[in-house]
């Protein structure tokens, strides 16, 4: 069977986690803040947290924006179910914009569409959750500039995207959001098992 | 990731039970060295070490692991562009992290129907996958008023959409199984 995706481990990264084993800490160490900074400084971003899924992180995401009851969030119908569920954990109600049709990421003209018909009946987006699947990202610049216009946060499910870029830039930076989510599930690019 | 030191403090908070031990967040002094105080609802959403160690020790592989998949994408597009499929389609101003191989069966092309063309893959060990069912259509979000039609972009992509294997150890020859036994699905 070839699979779809597989992760790949080296004696290295082996010996990695028998030195954590044979260590003073299995949680709560020294070694997670060294993995935050490499993948903050690796994606030239000030803060980074590390969670057990990136479902538990887009659940924080939503939280620390405030996300609440009343609240919407829209995301992208072609997208695992975690990018929609997060605002639902919150007790937020979730809407999608369709996608484009060439990149099948989340289409920022019909985000637009969308925006207009929900300022007039008051229904405008708390958080906007672009995911830039199979890693390509999303048009940011246009969903920013939205963003400004339309008084939405943004958090980028950037769970397919790691080591991307956009713009000649590393995905990760959040030039163009408030927040940016990975995944290191064992079928992603990196991973922490 | 954030810009936001307030952000990533509200974050900390939430992975860990919403406790702090920092005294500038408590809303009184301090009782000892042992002190926490609880200040937000929180969860355990703590990373161990044994994931971090893992993390941290894959973080210098990451750019060869991506250029692979690029290698390998490059192949794909070559490959297929004889095939009845679109290839994904790369945005100028974008550098995937390429995760995923997407592509796109043109269905006016071919008499091979899409759930054929899966099951046939699945048949030959190909270990295809389809990323991913538009969520509007699931039972959970139907049940809060969505329903397929409302969404007909993100539909007709999942009618037509296969996942083919990408991943950095897959070798040149297994992308060839992968590619001939496509065609075979496609051109019967
Ligand atoms: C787009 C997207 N968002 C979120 C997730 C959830 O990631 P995790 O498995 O790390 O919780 C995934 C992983 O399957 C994903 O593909």
């Amino acid at each position: 069977m070839i699979p779809y995706g597989r992760q790949e481990v080296t004696q290295r990264d082996i010996d990695a986690v028998v030195a954590v084993l044979q260590s003073d800490f299995l949680t709560q160490g020294p070694v997670v803040p060294r993995f935050e900074q490499a993948v903050a400084s690796y994606c030239g971003a000030a803060h980074a947290l590390a969670v057990n899924s990136a479902t538990s992180a887009l659940h924080i995401a939503c939280l620390a924006l405030g996300v609440g009851p009343g609240d919407w969030l829209w995301t992208s119908p072609i997208t695992f179910l975690a990018s929609a569920n997060c605002a639902l954990y919150c007790g937020g109600s979730v809407d999608f914009v369709d996608i484009d049709p060439r990149t099948y990421n989340l289409c920022p003209k019909a985000l637009e569409e969308k925006l207009v018909a929900a300022e007039k009946n008051g229904r405008l987006p708390k958080v906007v959750v672009p995911v830039h699947l199979s890693g390509q990202p999303c048009d940011m610049r246009a969903i920013h500039a939205l963003g400004q216009r339309f008084g939405f946060r943004i958090v980028e499910d950037a769970s397919h995207a790691i080591g991307g870029k956009y713009l000649g830039e590393p995905v990760g930076n959040c030039r163009y959001s408030d927040i940016t989510v990975f995944s290191f599930h064992p079928v992603k690019i990196n991973t922490t098992a | 990731m954030t810009n936001s030191a307030e952000l990533a403090g509200k974050m900390a908070l939430f992975r860990s039970h919403g406790m702090t031990r920092d005294p500038a967040q408590m809303t009184h002094e301090s009782d000892g060295p042992w002190y926490y105080q609880q200040i937000e609802l929180g969860y355990n959403y703590r990373m161990t070490e044994l994931q971090g160690a893992l993390g941290l020790s894959q973080m210098d592989r990451l750019e060869p692991y991506v250029s692979r998949r690029h290698e390998l994408a490059r192949r794909y597009d070559n490959l297929l562009a004889v095939l009845p499929v679109t290839i994904p389609w790369q945005h100028p101003d974008t550098y995937s992290g390429l995760h995923l191989y997407l592509i796109r069966l043109q269905l006016d092309k071919t008499r091979a129907a899409h759930s054929r063309v899966f099951a046939f893959l699945r048949e030959q060990g190909i270990g295809v996958n389809l990323h991913y069912i538009p969520v509007h259509t699931q039972p959970y979000y139907q049940a809060m008023g969505f329903k397929p039609g409302d969404f007909p972009e993100a539909e007709r992509y999942y009618a037509e959409a296969i996942s083919l294997p990408m991943y950095s150890g897959l070798m040149d020859s297994q992308q060839d199984t992968v590619v001939a036994a496509l065609r075979r699905a496609l051109l019967p």
